[in-house]
């Protein structure tokens, strides 16, 4: 093979070259893109075939909507918590000068807590939070009756409890080369030029940290609003997500139609989309200043 | 009384002595290069001076106030970091403005200060530029103006043209000391490249190991080195091996020859081995003078430079490189030719 | 700023909430799993589990399933990274697109789609070029491997992009080339070996996700080790704590592998939830 890696390559090199990359085009459409084609042609057709809106106008029932708002709000709240505390801890690690030994054991803590998801961390909450969890137990032995105050692990609040298990510690990850590429001159300078800390953090560092944060936040927001395994595991299918429903119809429980559960999948790619297209946006401006 | 002064100042970080005995004194207005090679530890005390490091031991004082506790941002120095460091999410009049922002200045005079440095730096259109949009040349002048703008009383300055390429180096550096002279701030430049120092600086301290050399001028520096490093490290430096005969006469043999220096020996006694230092322009290749010196060799090869042709010639064990001023006409010996080597008595040095 | 160079109060406050927050559960869960035996602590759970012949079947299903996994992503991924980035790199934003796709369509939404599309036969121009796989088990065991090569997708792609950017793809390949070695050669023996680090963090990571993955396997109907730990869930009580704890070990030590040879290298990992 003696084609030449030049400017322009014969017509007979450039055919290889693109054929090169046959198989992952492949393997992206048959997996990937005919399988959302599919969803997204049945969409909008009837249980026969037709083209129609009804689908769509059937997601604006009072059951879909609230769904939506569900794991909307479960997203954002998790997003917004999940996304502090990790910002928080990620600051201890790096600028908060935290020991060596604390930083690598965090790093691989996150790394593992944000894999960790699923049925084992539905478990692991049961255990803990769970009526006869201990936690709970513990709880009850000093005194404060978890139940009867009116939390539920089963509920809202559980479910946002439990995500945030894999959410702070993605962002702890995707905050720690952020925090490192905030130079330490810029922090020389400004100090040289007089300002204080918060000064200092006002005018420099968050301004040029808003896109990462924010961008992450949102990645944290896509990563809950995607996630079945563990609201399943956790609720057995009782909180009422997006997610849930979607299994719900793929499984052909109650209202059995799937076109519409083929418009929820494609609203919530809609969704996912927005969420991933605004994260990519604030990352590339990120990158620009952190550069 | 001097306007900076670092009084034994030392520091030490783990079990290294990064920089040792630095004392110094800065007239008011000066230009003080640190020259040395990197790890010599001028950056160290450079940071030191701005308040980044804390000295070991040692005092730092400038204006008479005792600065050596203070923190950076309480000092009134100016700095220009060696990667700019400008603030990424604010554009050129932001920068410069940022010292006056954040001591609370009101606007409008923000605003002056800003054009008059933006005038100063000859950058008056690109005052709502952002950094990314700028060449390594311009947003080295944004660092200088925004050093400048909270009107500092010392300016520092570490390696701030070594990103830049060779020719911007040269008229930036010109632009640099041009704009110091008509302020009169008193500056610290550090820097390894001996022609920043050498053309640019009042007195230039050669560093070599967390010490201090040699303090001089830039003339001092060159012809009268008081130690071999700083002969070597500063220019180009021929050394031959000799003895001293006589010290009080001047008379050194080397190469089997009789040598005679200008003054007398004092920096070493008669009968030690020393080392003949000779610059390459006092070299020649004929005879232009009384009194000179001479040494035989042989030409090793000639190299061609540009402006200079240098020409080396085996001298017994040693190589002895010679520069001569390129011209149309200039006769050069032959490869392998012999030569005899003239020099007068005055280029002598003798290092120990 | 060595002057400063304090922890402050408020970082161990953080570092200490966040501990705590990793910890409990895990410790929750622990405690909860020595308690089979009543009275006291005891492995029983941990023995039941692991005795249960189901147990083994599943597990060693999805693992035989992670392996190909990685096999096929490998075999798949690495020379388009390459090849893109020795001839193609222009093209290199549109592949990083599909590669962030796996975000944009979320297990439970790829599962639908596969199944919709694959349990009828495929037809390009009036020919079935695709039988139904989903009426085959070797058919659905292949969506199966599919479905987690997508999952997998970002952060394999990301660690081999990662690796090759860290050495000189042109020139090593030129050099291969001016040696004599063809396009396979220069990829065995050249590239494979350079991006061993690379590979090995993502297989483990694959490795992790395809273990516990539920989505896929549940609604393909595969004997899955994930499926098999929601069916425990919803009969037994301390089994499933115990096996959450070894899942959770699994996960750890893979983790912890990564994080040694690559040293430090964090990247993002969002794995089937």
């Amino acid at each position: 093979m003696a084609s030449k890696l030049s400017v322009s390559p014969p017509l007979r090199s450039r055919v290889w070259t693109w054929l090169g990359l046959a198989p992952f085009f492949l393997f992206a459409i048959a997996l990937l893109i005919l399988p959302s084609m599919s969803l997204f042609i049945g969409s909008f057709q009837d249980s026969a075939g037709a083209f129609t809106l009804n689908n769509l106008r059937n997601l604006i029932q009072p059951n879909i909507l609230d769904a939506y708002w569900l794991s909307i709000r479960v997203s954002a709240v998790t997003a917004l918590g999940g996304g502090v505390l990790g910002f928080l801890i990620a600051y201890a690690i790096t600028l908060g000068y935290a020991p060596r030994w604390v930083r690598s054991i965090l790093t691989t803590f996150s790394g593992v807590a944000s894999n960790f998801a699923g049925v084992p961390l539905a478990f692991a909450f049961v255990s803990t939070l769970g009526r006869t969890g201990f936690v709970t137990v513990l709880l009850d032995g000093l005194g404060l009756d978890l139940y009867r105050s009116g939390f539920n692990l089963y509920s809202f609040a559980g479910l946002s409890l439990t995500y945030m298990y894999f959410q702070f510690p993605l962002m702890v990850l995707m905050m720690i080369p952020a925090l490192e590429g905030l130079k330490r001159e810029w922090r020389e300078a400004a100090d040289n030029l007089g300002a204080t800390d918060t000064q200092y953090w006002r005018l420099i560092g968050l301004p040029i940290l808003l896109p990462s944060i924010l961008g992450a936040m949102i990645l944290l927001f896509g990563n809950a609003f995607g996630a079945y395994a563990t609201a399943l595991a956790l609720t057995g299918g009782r909180i009422n997500l997006v997610t849930i429903l979607i299994g719900a119809q793929i499984r052909g429980d109650v209202l059995h139609d799937p076109n519409l559960g083929y418009a929820l999948a494609f609203g919530m790619v809609i969704i996912m989309a927005l969420s991933i297209a605004l994260y990519s946006w604030l990352q590339r401006r990120a990158e620009r200043w952190l550069r | 009384m001097a306007f900076l002064e670092l009084i034994n100042v030392q520091k030490s970080f783990a079990q290294t002595a990064a920089v040792r005995d630095v004392n110094l004194q800065v007239e008011r207005g000066e230009f003080v290069s640190f020259l040395g090679p990197s790890g010599c530890g001028k950056t160290t005390t450079l940071r030191m001076v701005a308040g980044f490091e804390h000295p070991t031991s040692g005092q730092i004082v400038i204006d008479s106030v005792d600065v050596t506790g203070k923190p950076p941002n309480q000092r009134n120095i100016g700095m220009v970091f060696q990667s700019y460091a400008l603030f990424p999410n604010m554009n050129v009049a932001q920068n410069i403005g940022f010292g006056l922002k954040v001591a609370g200045k009101d606007g409008q005079e923000t605003k002056r200060r800003v054009n008059e440095m933006l005038a100063l730096i000859k950058l008056e259109t690109l005052g709502n530029r952002y950094p990314y949009q700028l060449s390594g040349g311009q947003q080295q002048r944004v660092a200088l103006a925004r050093a400048l703008a909270i009107r500092p009383q010392l300016l520092l300055l570490d390696e701030p043209l070594s990103a830049l390429d060779a020719k911007i180096r040269v008229s930036l550096r010109n632009e640099i000391r041009a704009i110091q002279r008509q302020l009169g701030i008193t500056t610290i430049y550090v820097t390894h490249d001996q022609e920043e120092a050498l053309s640019l600086s009042d007195r230039v301290v050669v560093m070599n190991e967390g010490r201090m050399e040699q303090i001089g001028t830039p003339f001092e520096i060159y012809n009268f080195p008081q130690s071999t490093f700083v002969a070597s490290f500063v220019g180009t430096l021929n050394t031959l091996p000799a003895t001293l005969v006589d010290a009080s006469q001047g008379h050194l043999r080397a190469a089997g020859h009789d040598l005679y220096t200008a003054q007398p020996i004092t920096n070493a006694a008669s009968g030690q081995q020393v080392k003949l230092a000779l610059r390459p322009e006092q070299l020649r290749l004929s005879q232009t003078g009384e009194a000179e010196n001479t040494l035989p060799g042989t030409v090793e090869s000639i190299a061609f430079l540009g402006s200079i042709v240098r020409i080396s010639i085996r001298v017994a064990e040693s190589t002895l490189v010679l520069d001569e001023f390129n011209h149309p006409h200039l006769t050069l010996p032959a490869v392998g030719a012999p030569v005899t080597l003239y020099f007068p008595r005055a280029a002598c040095l003798v290092l120990p | 700023m060595s002057s400063i160079r304090r922890v402050s109060f408020w970082s161990w406050l953080w570092l200490l909430l966040g501990a705590l927050y990793f910890l409990l559960p895990l410790y929750g869960t622990f405690d909860f799993s020595l308690r089979a035996t009543r009275g006291t602590l005891s492995l029983t759970a941990y023995t039941n589990a692991l005795t249960d012949p189901e147990f083994l079947r599943t597990f060693t299903f999805s693992l035989r399933m992670a392996v190909i996994t990685i096999v096929a992503s490998i075999l798949l991924i690495v020379p388009t990274a390459y090849w893109v980035h020795l001839r193609l790199p222009r093209l290199r934003p549109l592949i990083e697109f599909i590669t962030l796709l796996p975000f944009v369509i979320p297990a439970i939404v790829l599962v639908f789609g596969v199944i919709k599309l694959y349990s009828r036969p495929v037809a390009v121009a009036g020919i079935d070029v695709v039988p139904p796989l989903t009426n085959s088990v070797l058919g659905t065991n292949v969506l199966l491997v599919g479905g987690y090569v997508v999952l997998a997708l970002p952060y394999m792609y990301r660690a081999v992009d990662t690796g090759l950017r860290s050495m000189d793809v042109r020139t090593l390949t030129e050099a291969a080339q001016s040696l004599g070695a063809n396009w396979l050669t220069i990829l065995v023996r050249v590239i494979l070996p350079n991006l061993r680090t690379a590979l090995l963090s993502g297989a483990l990571l694959t490795f992790a996700t395809v273990i516990g993955e539920l989505t896929l396997a549940t609604f393909l109907a595969r004997p899955a080790f994930g499926p098999y730990l929601a069916l425990l869930g919803n009969h037994k009580t301390y089994e499933p704590s115990a096996l959450a704890i070894i899942s959770f070990g699994i996960t750890w030590a893979a983790m912890g592998v990564i994080q040694a040879i690559s040293r430090g290298n964090t990247g993002q990992f969002a794995a089937g939830r």
